[in-house]
C-alpha cells in the first residue's frame, strides 16, 4: 500500500516527522518498505499561459509560442507538442531552471529560431512514466506560481508492506486510523460524507441471487456526465502517488474513493446495461470479456454481476469491457458492494488476475462502507464532472452480513501469554483506541471489535493488539532459568557429523544440489524408475525429484571440470525420492563422487588417477565408523544401469543392500560428454545411522603373533572375497587376520590365472604358538583352498 | 726406555692422522690388542730385573692409558664428523610443501546449521525431521492456512499432480512432532524448503530451521529471551541489537519478525535486517493436533539459514551456495 504523506496528514497529523511516522508504523507491524519523494526535484518551472502560437517556418511539427509567465515579459519558446494551443495554461521551464535528472534549461536556437525555455510534459517533470503532449494545467493557477510548490510535490510516498490480515489498512482512512491509535492522536477528519439529495428519480432494478456471498449491493444512477472529462491534476497526482494511473474522471473517482476509504467501486455505462443488475453465480458455459481484454470462461462458482442477458463483471474482481465507461459515456451506474472474502478468495488467481479490488475483497472490506463510499463518489462526480444523481439503490440481506463478534478476554490470559503485568484498565484503554467496544466483567472483558477488523476473532488476536500498542520493544526478553536443565544430543546427528568429518579429512568437499533434477539425467541413471514429476517446475532442468544424489553430484563435477578444476572429491547428504508400490519413499542417503588425480599434484610423487579401489577405500572407512560392531558387511557384484558392469558393487550388511559403489557407466559418461571417469558411491543413512552396539573392549594377547605369507595361483575368475570367506569358513581359532598384499597377472603366471599373496596372522591368547601348530595350520589352509577354489601354491 | 717414549709419540701421531673407524680399530689391535706391541712389552716385563719391574710396568701402563685415551678421543671425533657428514647429506629444502591428501570442507550451510543446532541443543531442543514432499494438511491446513488464504499465494508452492507439494517451510515439521508427541515439546527442525521462485535473491530451494517449544506457562517474554540470546550467540556479539516487530503468520498469534541491527561502517547508520519470524503458537494449530490450549502454550520460530550464513560469512550472492564451485567450497575448510 502506497500512501502520500500529505494525503495521510489531511486525515491525521501527529507532531512527528516522516521518519518517526514510518518507524511507528513499522514497529506496529505495518512495515514501511521505503519512503520516496513524490516527484524528483526540479526548480524554476512556473505556471504560464500560451498567448500566441505560430508555425515554425522550417519545421512542420514545431510551433513558435509566445508565453506569458506572469513576469510581465513575453518569452518565445519552440514547442513540438501537438496539444499546444493559444490560451492553454502550461508548465513553463524558464531559462536557468533545472528539471529532473539535473537537466538544465538553456536558451538555444532550434532550426534558426531562438527558444527561451521549454513547455514541459508530465514525463519531463517526473510525474508520469509516459505522457502525450505537454501538461495541461487548469485555469485556477495564478500565472508565475512555482509548479513544484503549488502542486505540493514536496511530498513523500510511504510504501507499506501490509500483511494479509490488515485489510483495514488498505486505505488512507485505515492507515490514519492506525496512526491515530498508535500515537494516540485525534483524527483530523471522520468518514462522514455529506449526502447528496437525489436530483432525479432515475433508478435501476437490482436483485441479489447470491445473498450469502454478496449480502449488500449499493448502486446509483448518475446521468448527464461526459466520459471525456479528465480528473483534475490534484486527483491525478494523488492517484499517481498511490501507484494508480489516471484514466478519466469517472474511473479516477472510483479509484480515489477506494484509496481514500477502502471501498472498491465500479462504474458501468448505464446505456450498455440491459434492463437490470443481478448478482448471481455464473451459469454453465458463460463467458465474459474483462476490461483488460481477456476473455474468461466462467465457472459456476464465479460470482458475477449480470444484466438481464449476460455477465457484465466478475464480482469484486474486474468489470467487463462491453459495459465499460468510455469517451461516449453519458450515463453511469455506480456500484459499491460488499462481497464475502471467502467468495472472492482464489477466484482472481484462477484467471491470473490480481486487482486492487480483489486484493481488498479477499482480505475483507468493511461492510459498513458501501453506502458511505457511494455518497463520497457521487459528491466528487457532481463536483468534478457534473451530472444528475438518482436515489441510492440498496439491496441487502442484513442477516447474511458479517456479525460483530463478541470476544471474551480473560485478564489472566493476557498477562500469562505476554509474560507482563498490565492492568485491566490499561487493556481497556488500548482496545478502545482501536475502536473496540470493551465491557469489563470482573476479571475478564467482553470485547466487540469494529466491523473493519476482519482479523480480530479470538482472544489471542486481541492479545496481539495489546502487545502491539504496548510495543514489542517494551516487553522484556528473559531466558527461563529452568530451560537449561534438560540437555540432549541426538546420536544419529552426531554420527552423521562424524562420517562427514571423515570424508572431509579424506579430501571431500560437501556440496548441496537441488532436490529436483533434469529428467534426462535422472532417466539415464535410473531408467526403470518413474521419477516423481513436479506439476509446475521452474525449468526442464529442475522437473523431477531425484531418486539419487548422483545427478546433482555429476552436474557439480561437470561445473567444476568446466572451470579447470579436474580433481574432484565431493559428497552430499539428503533425501532420495523413490516411487514404490508402498508409495513415495523419502529416504536419507549419503553420496559421493571422485574423479581425476587421487591426491593433489605434489612434488616427488607420481600423479595417479583415482580408480575403483580408491573410492571403495573411502566407503570402507565410512562403514568402519558407521557399522562398528554392527554385523558383517560385504561387497557383491552389482549390475546397475548407471555403473560400469565390471566396476560396480553393492554393499550388503545383515543380508540387506545398504549402498552401492562403482564407476559411472562409460556410455553415460560419453552421453554426458564427460572427459574423465567418475566414481560414485551411495549409502543408505537410515541403516548407517542406527545406534551401533556399544564398543566392548577385547583383551590383548600377551603372546607374540606370527605372520606367514603364502602366494596362491588361482583361476582369474576367483575373486578375493571367495578366497577369504573360504578361509574364514574353516573357523581356525588362532587365525586372527588375513591381509591381501599382492595380486599379479602376467609374466610367469599362466594365462587365465592370477597370483594372489596373503599374509596370515596367527595368535593364541593364552600361550605362544609352536612351530608345529603353525605349519599344520598353514598346510590345512593351503590344502583346503586347493579343494575349494583350486588354488595352487606358487613357488 | 727411550724406545717406549718414541713409540708413544709415534702411536699418538698415527692415531691422530687416522681418518676412519677401521684404521683406528687396526691401530688399537696393533698396539693394545692381545698380541699388540704394548701387550708384548708388558709380557716382556718378566725378563727385567725384579727391582726395575714396577717402574717399567708403571711406565708402560701409563703409555697404554694415554694411547687408549687418544683412541677414545679420536673415536668420538670420527663419530661426530660422520654424523655431521650424514646431516649435511640429509639436509632438505624444508620450504617444499608437505605430501598427502588435501583437506576437504563442509558446506557453509552445514557449518551454520551446526551452530544453530548446538545452541538450541544446550537447552534441550531435539533435532526433528520431516518429509520434504508434503501434503496440504501439514504444510498449510494444520498451520491455520486454509485453501485460498492470501498467505498461500505468498508461498509460491511447487505442486505434484497428486495434490502433494514440496514443503514451503519447515513449520510443517511442527505438526508432525505435535501429532506424535505430547507436551512438553522442545524441537528444532532444520531442513530444505522449496518455493517456486528463482532470481538473484531467491533460490527455488533453501534451508530453514523451525523451532517449537510447548509447555505450561510459556510466554512471549520467554520467546524474546531465547531468540535474543541465540542471535547474540550466533553472531558472537553480546551487544547485538535485536528488534521484535509485529507481523503476521497464520500459525502464531502474537507474531513477530525479528530484525538485527547492522551498522554500516561508512555512515554509522543503523540498518535493520530481518532474520527470523516467530510467535506464540496459535490455538487453532493446537486444536488441529489435539493439544489443549487452555493448559499449554508455546512458541515457534523459523529462520532462513542462507540468510544467516550470508551475514556470517559475508557471502554476497545466494546462488553461490548451490553452484558448488570448489573454489567457493574450499574456503570453508
Amino acid at each position: 500500500m502506497r500512501v502520500s504523506e500529505n494525503w495521510l496528514r489531511e486525515w491525521v497529523n501527529p507532531a512527528v516527522n516522516i521518519q518517526q511516522l514510518a518507524d511507528t508504523l513499522t514497529m506496529a507491524g505495518l512495515e514501511v518498505d521505503s519512503i520516496e519523494p513524490a516527484a524528483p526535484p526540479f526548480s524554476g518551472v512556473v505556471v504560464a499561459k500560451v498567448i500566441e502560437v505560430t508555425a515554425h517556418p522550417d519545421a512542420t511539427k514545431l510551433h513558435i509560442c509566445s508565453i506569458n509567465d506572469g513576469s510581465g515579459e513575453r518569452a518565445t519558446v519552440i514547442c513540438g507538442a501537438s496539444n499546444v494551443r493559444e490560451g492553454l495554461n502550461v508548465a513553463f521551464a524558464k531559462v536557468g531552471s533545472v528539471l529532473p535528472n539535473d537537466f538544465k534549461i538553456e536558451a538555444k536556437t532550434i532550426r534558426g529560431v531562438e527558444s527561451f525555455g521549454m513547455l514541459c510534459s508530465a514525463t519531463e517533470l517526473g510525474l508520469a512514466e509516459t505522457s502525450q503532449g505537454i501538461l495541461e494545467l487548469s485555469e485556477d493557477h495564478k500565472l508565475g506560481t512555482d509548479v513544484f510548490e503549488s502542486f505540493a510535490l514536496k511530498d513523500f510516498v510511504i510504501d507499506i508492506d501490509l500483511t494479509p490480515n490488515r485489510s483495514d489498512c488498505l486505505s488512507v482512512q485505515g492507515i490514519a486510523r492506525e496512526v491515530s491509535a498508535l500515537l494516540d492522536t485525534e483524527l483530523e477528519k471522520t468518514t462522514s460524507v455529506t449526502k447528496t439529495d437525489s436530483l432525479s428519480q432515475t433508478t435501476f432494478p437490482v436483485s441479489i441471487k447470491a445473498a450469502k456471498d454478496c449480502p449488500r449491493y449499493v448502486g446509483r444512477v448518475i446521468e448527464g456526465i461526459s466520459g471525456t472529462v479528465q480528473s483534475p491534476l490534484w486527483m491525478q497526482e494523488k492517484l499517481r502517488r498511490a501507484g494508480i494511473r489516471s484514466i478519466n474522471a469517472i474511473i479516477d473517482i472510483t479509484n480515489y474513493v477506494m484509496l481514500e476509504l477502502g471501498q472498491p467501486m465500479h462504474a458501468f455505462d448505464l446505456n450498455k446495461l440491459d434492463a437490470e443488475i443481478v448478482v448471481r453465480f455464473a451459469k454453465p458455459s458463460e463467458s465474459l470479456e474483462l476490461l483488460d481484454g481477456q476473455v474468461v470462461e466462467l465457472s459456476t462458482d464465479d460470482l458475477v454481476i449480470a444484466d438481464a442477458k449476460k455477465p457484465v463483471a466478475l464480482g469484486g474482481i474486474m468489470g467487463g469491457s462491453c459495459t465499460a465507461v468510455d469517451d461516449e459515456t453519458t450515463n453511469i451506474f455506480l456500484e459499491s458492494a460488499f462481497f464475502k472474502p471467502n467468495t472472492i478468495a482464489g477466484k482472481a488467481r484462477r484467471y491470473g488476475l490480481h486487482t486492487d479490488s480483489s486484493h481488498r475483497f479477499e482480505r475483507g472490506v468493511d461492510p459498513g462502507l458501501a453506502q458511505l463510499a457511494i455518497e463520497r463518489a457521487t459528491q466528487l462526480i457532481l463536483e468534478l464532472v457534473g451530472g444528475t444523481a438518482g436515489p441510492i439503490i440498496c439491496e441487502e440481506k442484513t442477516s447474511a452480513l458479517p456479525k460483530p463478534v463478541e470476544i471474551n478476554l480473560a485478564h489472566a490470559k493476557v498477562e500469562a501469554l505476554l509474560g507482563i503485568n498490565i492492568s485491566i484498565a490499561e487493556i481497556q484503554e488500548l482496545l478502545k483506541r482501536l475502536h473496540c467496544e470493551v465491557q469489563i466483567d470482573g476479571t475478564s472483558m467482553r470485547v466487540i471489535p469494529p466491523s473493519f477488523r476482519f482479523d480480530l476473532t479470538m482472544d489471542v488476536d486481541l492479545i496481539e493488539e495489546i502487545a502491539r500498542l504496548v510495543g514489542y520493544e517494551n516487553i522484556p526478553g528473559v531466558v527461563k532459568a529452568d530451560l537449561s536443565c534438560k540437555k540432549t544430543a541426538t546420536t544419529s546427528v552426531n554420527k552423521l557429523a562424524l562420517i562427514k568429518q571423515v570424508l572431509v579429512s579424506r579430501g571431500f568437499h560437501e556440496i548441496i544440489s537441488f532436490s529436483f533434477v533434469d529428467q534426462k539425467i535422472e532417466t539415464l541413471l535410473n531408467p526403470k524408475h518413474n521419477a516423481k514429476l513436479l506439476a509446475n517446475p521452474i525449468s526442464q532442468e529442475m522437473s523431477v525429484m531425484r531418486s539419487s544424489i548422483w545427478p546433482g553430484l555429476i552436474k557439480a563435477a561437470q561445473y567444476n571440470l568446466n572451470r579447470q578444476q579436474t580433481r574432484i572429491r565431493i559428497f552430499e547428504h539428503g533425501l532420495q525420492f523413490l516411487q514404490t508400490d508402498q508409495g513415495l519413499m523419502q529416504l536419507p542417503i549419503l553420496s559421493g563422487l571422485v574423479s581425476g588425480d587421487c591426491e593433489p599434484q605434489q612434488w616427488g610423487a607420481k600423479p595417479r588417477n583415482v580408480d575403483f579401489y580408491d573410492i571403495k577405500g573411502d566407503v570402507e572407512r565410512i562403514l568402519d565408523i558407521a557399522l562398528q560392531h554392527y554385523g558383517r558387511m560385504c561387497f557383491e557384484i552389482l549390475h546397475d544401469p548407471a555403473l560400469h558392469p565390471g566396476q560396480a558393487a553393492q554393499i550388503i550388511s545383515n543380508n540387506k543392500s545398504i549402498g552401492r559403489v562403482g564407476r559411472l557407466h562409460p556410455r553415460i559418461q560419453s552421453a554426458l560428454d564427460i572427459d574423465q571417469p567418475f566414481f560414485l558411491f551411495e549409502l543408505q543413512l537410515s541403516d548407517l545411522l542406527k545406534k551401533s552396539s556399544e564398543i566392548v573392549f577385547e583383551p590383548l594377547s600377551k603372546y607374540p603373533s606370527i605372520r606367514r605369507d603364502i602366494t596362491l595361483i588361482v583361476d582369474e575368475t576367483i575373486n578375493a572375497a571367495q578366497i577369504c570367506s573360504n578361509i574364514e569358513q574353516m573357523k581356525i581359532p588362532i587365525l586372527q587376520t588375513i591381509e591381501i598384499f599382492s595380486v599379479y597377472t602376467g609374466k610367469g603366471i599362466p594365462e587365465t590365472k592370477k597370483s594372489i599373496s596373503l599374509g596370515l596372522i596367527l595368535q593364541e591368547f593364552s600361550r605362544t604358538l609352536t612351530d608345529k601348530e603353525i605349519e599344520q595350520t598353514i598346510s590345512l589352509i593351503i590344502s583346503q583352498l586347493k579343494i575349494r577354489v583350486g588354488a595352487e601354491i606358487r613357488n | 726406555m727411550t724406545d717406549l717414549n718414541t713409540l708413544e709419540v709415534q702411536v699418538i701421531k698415527e692415531i691422530q692422522s687416522t681418518c676412519d673407524m677401521d684404521s683406528l680399530e687396526s691401530l688399537r689391535v696393533q698396539y693394545l690388542g692381545k698380541k699388540g706391541v704394548l701387550t708384548e712389552q708388558l709380557k716382556a716385563l718378566g725378563k727385567l730385573p725384579k727391582e726395575q719391574r714396577p717402574v717399567a710396568g708403571e711406565k708402560i701402563n701409563l703409555i697404554k692409558v694415554r694411547i687408549q685415551q687418544s683412541l677414545e678421543e679420536k673415536k668420538s671425533q670420527l663419530q661426530e664428523s660422520a654424523i655431521d657428514e650424514q646431516l649435511r647429506g640429509e639436509t632438505l629444502d624444508i620450504t617444499l610443501p608437505g605430501r598427502g591428501q588435501s583437506l576437504g570442507s563442509l558446506h557453509p550451510i552445514t557449518h551454520t546449521l551446526t551452530q544453530i543446532e548446538e545452541y538450541f541443543q544446550q537447552y534441550g531442543f531435539v533435532v526433528a525431521e520431516g518429509p520434504e514432499v508434503e501434503d496440504e494438511f501439514h504444510n498449510f491446513e494444520a498451520l491455520n492456512i486454509p485453501e485460498h488464504h492470501p498467505a498461500r499465494a505468498m508461498h509460491d508452492t511447487f505442486y505434484f499432480t497428486d495434490n502433494m507439494l514440496l514443503r514451503t517451510h519447515t513449520s510443517s515439521v511442527q505438526i508432525h512432532v505435535m501429532q506424535e508427541q505430547a507436551p512438553p515439546i522442545r524441537v528444532i527442525a532444520p531442513g530444505r524448503v522449496y518455493r517456486c521462485d528463482s532470481d538473484p535473491t531467491h533460490s527455488p530451494m533453501f534451508h530453514q530451521v523451525e523451532g517449537l517449544l510447548v509447555d505450561e506457562q510459556v510466554s512471549f517474554v520467554d520467546l524474546k529471551g531465547i531468540i535474543i540470546e541465540f542471535l547474540q550467540t550466533f553472531f558472537e556479539d553480546e551487544k547485538l541489537k535485536v528488534r521484535f516487530r509485529p507481523s503476521y503468520f497464520p500459525f502464531t498469534e502474537p507474531s513477530a519478525e525479528i530484525d538485527i541491527a547492522m551498522t554500516s561502517s561508512k555512515s554509522k547508520n543503523i540498518k535493520w535486517l530481518e532474520v527470523m519470524g516467530c510467535g506464540m503458537v496459535h490455538p487453532r494449530v493446537f486444536e488441529k493436533v489435539g493439544i489443549d490450549s487452555d493448559k499449554y502454550s508455546g512458541y515457534a520460530f523459523g529462520l532462513g539459514v542462507e540468510r544467516l550464513a550470508m551475514l556470517r560469512y559475508q557471502v554476497n550472492d545466494l546462488r553461490l551456495f548451490f553452484e558448488n564451485d570448489l573454489r567457493f567450497l574450499q574456503q570453508f575448510s
